[in-house]
């Protein structure tokens, strides 16, 4: 299968990754909060190294977060914008799948719990197990004075280093996780507009109503 | 020339197709209005979501409305700036998506250059320099001699609050709602704008000007008055006020600078007393007025498509690398 795949959760790190029939390209960009002037660019670069044309491509990949919601939605206006343009399937990844699948890739087994940091103090957890496939549970907003009492060995990206294991995500975990969820991805004009960054946070302007109520 | 512009600078999601600058072939705009009114105004992290949703499916209506094709269009826009950079990113990202995917160019264009475009787009023509023009609206109020698409002097400006601004604070302190200048102007109907004297400030200042001072003079009166206020006098008062200040400076712009042309722009441009200004100006200076149809003062795409009909010409491979910003002077590089 023939894809493109964008992770713009991290602040500061693009991720793309282009595969042919035959091979995974995969390559991290520093664009330090200017993806949206260095994107188109980086993308031809991805391409050319895979040898791909944009009409090659069976299906576009985005990493739906959680991350920084700016970077999530520079790559989701894109992506969905080319999937309208283009008519491909637009698989949404997340990065408690992807760390998950990283994890059974290396070998590990058990219980984990991952934990993704959002707002000060705070993050995003799911405790799962690595041998059991089952649909990952929705993440729970926990305190990082929390962590310590998930289940199982904590894990996280290198943000979350001081409370968890940091992760990093396989090319091939990618890989895997595109092809298995390729045949139920959005395809249709309804469908792509269902593909949005996940785990929206709250502004503050929204917490301070909530708390007024 | 069919060019598609997206506008998404503040809280208003617009996609528009115009084809040779003038005409419009289709043209939507999905207002986060009501979304940001319980908070009293625009909240750019909700604003940014809301833009990202509403985009996809306001793009594809414009291109039925058009009875039009993507792969038709032969230029991409969006606003690059000045804005709030979350809201920006979104429509910016799409464009450039578009313009990417065709292989067609992209042009990131000006927000307030693009807003004096609307005044003559409005007529169906291109804009005829030089120009004085004025672009007020809840964010900005700035008095230009405008020499050519992308060169502009910038005669007057704000030093603090933009009118709108100033609508939209008096509005809250009277508790009247939001977006404050639409509802000042509907209350003022029923007033009489002689019964309260306002300061007019900075009135002999020519380059600058100044609304919070008059948002202070607002909220003494209305404290001094307290039940014995007629809420409707004062909106027809300040709407007055609004108005001879921005006269003062349009009427010295005018008599310093040679132009057969006046223009005025903006959300606040929609304001019957603003208008009214305008026209016994030109009248009285003989000049061709344009004023953007009341759809038009406010944000919307077919300006930006408009727009960047006049700088087509600046298109090139590297345009396609724009980046967003929050703050920009009127005819600066984007780089």
């Amino acid at each position: 299968m023939k894809y493109l795949y964008l992770d713009a959760s991290d602040m500061n790190e693009t991720v793309l990754q282009a595969a042919n029939e035959k091979q995974i390209f995969h390559e991290s960009f520093k664009t330090e909060r200017d993806l949206a002037s260095k994107l188109p660019s980086l993308i031809d670069f991805i391409l050319e190294k895979a040898e791909l044309s944009k009409k090659d491509l069976d299906c576009l990949a985005i990493c739906a977060g959680p991350g920084s919601l700016t970077g999530l939605r520079v790559a989701m206006s894109f992506f969905r914008l080319v999937a309208f343009a283009g008519s491909y399937k637009l698989v949404s990844l997340n990065l408690f799948e992807l760390i998950r699948e990283s994890m059974r890739l290396k070998g590990e087994k058990g219980e984990v719990s991952i934990i993704l940091p959002t707002l000060i103090n705070s993050a995003f957890a799911i405790t799962c197990n690595l041998e059991e496939d089952e649909k990952l549970q929705q993440p729970r907003l926990i305190q990082l004075s929390e962590a310590k009492d998930l289940l199982g060995k904590k894990v996280g990206m290198a943000c979350a280093a001081d409370i968890a294991e940091e992760i990093c995500i396989a090319p091939e975990a990618i890989d895997t996780i595109i092809k298995k969820k390729y045949e139920t991805a959005a395809s249709d004009f309804k469908d792509i507009l269902k593909v949005l960054p996940m785990y929206i946070i709250p502004s503050q302007a929204e917490r301070k109503l909530e708390a007024i109520k | 020339m069919k060019i598609l512009g997206i506008e998404s600078s503040c809280d208003d999601t617009s996609v528009a197709i115009v084809e040779d600058g003038v005409r419009i072939l289709g043209s939507k705009i999905s207002s986060q209005i009501e979304i940001h009114r319980r908070f009293g105004g625009v909240v750019p992290e909700v604003a940014s979501r809301k833009h990202l949703e509403a985009l996809l499916p306001i793009l594809k209506e414009v291109l039925e409305e058009a009875s039009l094709e993507l792969s038709d269009i032969d230029l991409f826009a969006s606003t690059a700036g000045p804005g709030l950079i979350g809201p920006l990113l979104v429509g910016l990202s799409a464009a450039k998506a578009a313009a990417w995917f065709f292989g067609k160019p992209f042009l990131p264009v000006h927000h307030l250059e693009a807003h004096l475009t609307a005044a003559f787009l409005s007529n169906e023509r291109l804009p005829s320099y030089p120009f004085i023009g004025i672009i007020i609206s809840g964010g900005h109020s700035s008095l230009v001699l405008a020499k050519a698409p992308r060169n502009y002097e910038i005669l007057a400006r704000t030093i603090d609050d933009a009118p709108g601004e100033l609508y939209d604070k008096i509005a809250r302190y009277l508790g009247l709602g939001y977006p404050g200048g639409p509802v000042i102007q509907k209350i003022a109907e029923n007033g009489d704008s002689e019964r309260y004297s306002l300061p007019e400030p900075l009135k002999n200042d020519y380059a600058r000007f100044s609304f919070s001072g008059l948002k202070t003079a607002v909220i003494r009166l209305a404290e001094k008055e307290k039940n014995n206020l007629s809420v409707p006098d004062l909106c027809a008062s300040l709407q007055k006020t609004v108005a001879e200040v921005i006269g003062l400076k349009l009427e010295h712009a005018l008599q310093n600078n040679s132009v057969k042309t006046l223009a005025i722009a903006g959300g606040v441009a929609a304001n019957v007393a603003v208008r009214a200004k305008a026209d016994e100006l030109s009248r009285r200076y003989g000049l061709d007025l344009y004023m953007p149809s009341l759809k038009l003062c406010t944000d919307n795409a077919a300006m930006v498509a408009a727009h960047a009909y006049l700088i087509k010409d600046s298109a090139n491979p590297e345009t396609l690398n724009a980046g967003a910003v929050s703050s920009i002077e009127l005819g600066s590089d984007w780089n």
